[in-house]
């Protein structure tokens, strides 16, 4: 029965659409001259309805050509020919908002954000060593991150891997002749401190926190993702 | 896909107008009534059409024999075409009716002229690209699989949304 009047209603819509499609007037009898023409004149004048990679965009007018600006109310005027193409100062806007959304993101993101590495004076004891990542210029390999944070100098018991070691070593000046680094710890170089308290945060901490934040963002871009889906096929499904 | 095509195809990429001709005269009513189910107007949808052709023969060399059929790819672009001017020129300004309720208030149908006439007014009123999948499917008689190419969709969806337009549609006719 089903069956039956799927099959009347199929033959109903095909009527429909065929009557439909009979209501629509054949082409103009110059329909074939029209797109040779317009072939024609595309190929005398090759005008790229995109932005080819092989003419990179241009803000500033070339010999009169491109963007041209108004002397008065700064409004840009496209000019025919060469130059910024049609919908350029879009792709710019683009570009600039995405630029600056970023940027924007990037200060709110640390901004709100709790360092894992407490303020001075705070979470670290009196004689935690700095936490000195050291690089050296002939090994990009992290050094003598158990280092007292003096410069003396002298070897450091730490090994040169980038694996961050457990802190509280140990250990005196972790410089190389020569070697430059970077203190990521807000105490002060060159301190006395030997041994850390285990609240004080490591590279490890930091990796482990970095991996954390970016589990939980996975989790929550998979969790959105299956909720949109689940509302896509949810609002297909036949009513 | 035929000799004769094929040849009318090489001929194209070679620039020589019979091989364009050929194609026009062939595909040419095709892609109008294509383009016509997103832009009623006969002289827009015949514009468009235009330039679907310029597009196509300009882009003859991007055409690969191996992966489809040159009508599929001709829809295709016209279809983009179509679906571009829409949202360029705002010609989707007709009222779109998500659903056809509004219909079931009507009085019992009785002849089948009377159907036909209001099955081609809610045809009217649904969006253009569910036109053209009508259009395509129970006019052209394409495959599902075909359908998808012309209008770049997954075929999965592409089937509930037919199956959601026909079932509105099959409950009009049976007022």
């Amino acid at each position: 029965m089903k069956q039956t009047m799927d099959k009347q209603d199929d033959r109903l819509l095909r009527e429909a659409l065929q009557r439909r499609a009979d209501k629509v007037p054949a082409l103009s009898d110059d329909f074939e001259e029209r797109v040779l023409a317009k072939l024609q004149a595309h190929a005398a004048s090759p005008k790229p309805l995109s932005i080819s990679p092989q003419e990179p965009l241009s803000i500033s007018p070339r010999g009169g050509e491109g963007l041209s600006f108004k002397a008065h109310g700064a409004i840009a005027q496209k000019t025919e020919g060469e130059g910024l193409r049609r919908g350029g100062w879009r792709t710019w806007a683009w570009v600039a908002s995405v630029a600056a959304i970023l940027v924007i993101g990037f200060f709110v993101f640390q901004r709100e954000t709790p360092s894992p590495i407490p303020p001075r004076g705070e979470g670290i004891v009196p004689n935690v060593p700095s936490m000195v990542a050291e690089t050296t210029q002939s090994s990009p390999s992290l050094q003598g991150r158990a280092g007292g944070g003096s410069s003396s100098g002298q070897a450091s018991e730490s090994s040169a891997s980038t694996t961050p070691a457990p802190r509280g070593g140990q250990g005196r000046g972790s410089r190389a002749n020569g070697a430059s680094s970077i203190a990521i710890s807000p105490s002060p170089r060159g301190g006395q401190g030997e041994g850390v308290s285990a609240t004080a945060p490591t590279l490890a901490d930091l990796y482990a926190a970095i991996d954390q934040m970016t589990n939980e963002a996975i989790e929550e871009a998979d969790r959105l993702m299956a909720e949109a889906l689940v509302r896509e096929y949810t609002d297909d499904e036949p009513s | 896909m035929e000799e004769l095509e094929q040849r009318m195809i090489d001929a194209a990429r070679r620039g020589e107008p019979e091989g364009y001709r050929y194609l026009m005269s062939r595909y040419g009513r095709r892609v109008h009534l294509l383009v016509s189910q997103a832009i009623p107007d006969v002289r827009d949808a015949e514009e468009v059409a235009q330039d679907a052709f310029v597009r196509a023969f300009e882009r003859l060399e991007m055409f690969d024999e191996s992966r489809g059929a040159f009508g599929t790819w001709i829809g295709r672009i016209a279809y983009n075409l179509a679906m571009n001017a829409v949202r360029g020129r705002k010609l989707e300004e007709l009222e779109i009716l998500d659903n056809l309720d509004y219909l079931e208030e009507l009085e019992e149908l009785d002849t089948e002229a009377q159907r036909l006439a209001l099955l081609d007014e809610a045809i009217d009123r649904l969006r253009p690209e569910e036109r053209t999948l009508l259009h395509l499917r129970y006019y052209d008689g394409q495959s599902l699989q075909q359908i998808a190419e012309v209008m770049d969709v997954a075929a999965g969806p592409l089937a509930n949304r037919l199956q959601r337009i026909r079932q509105k549609l099959s409950k009009l006719i049976r007022l």
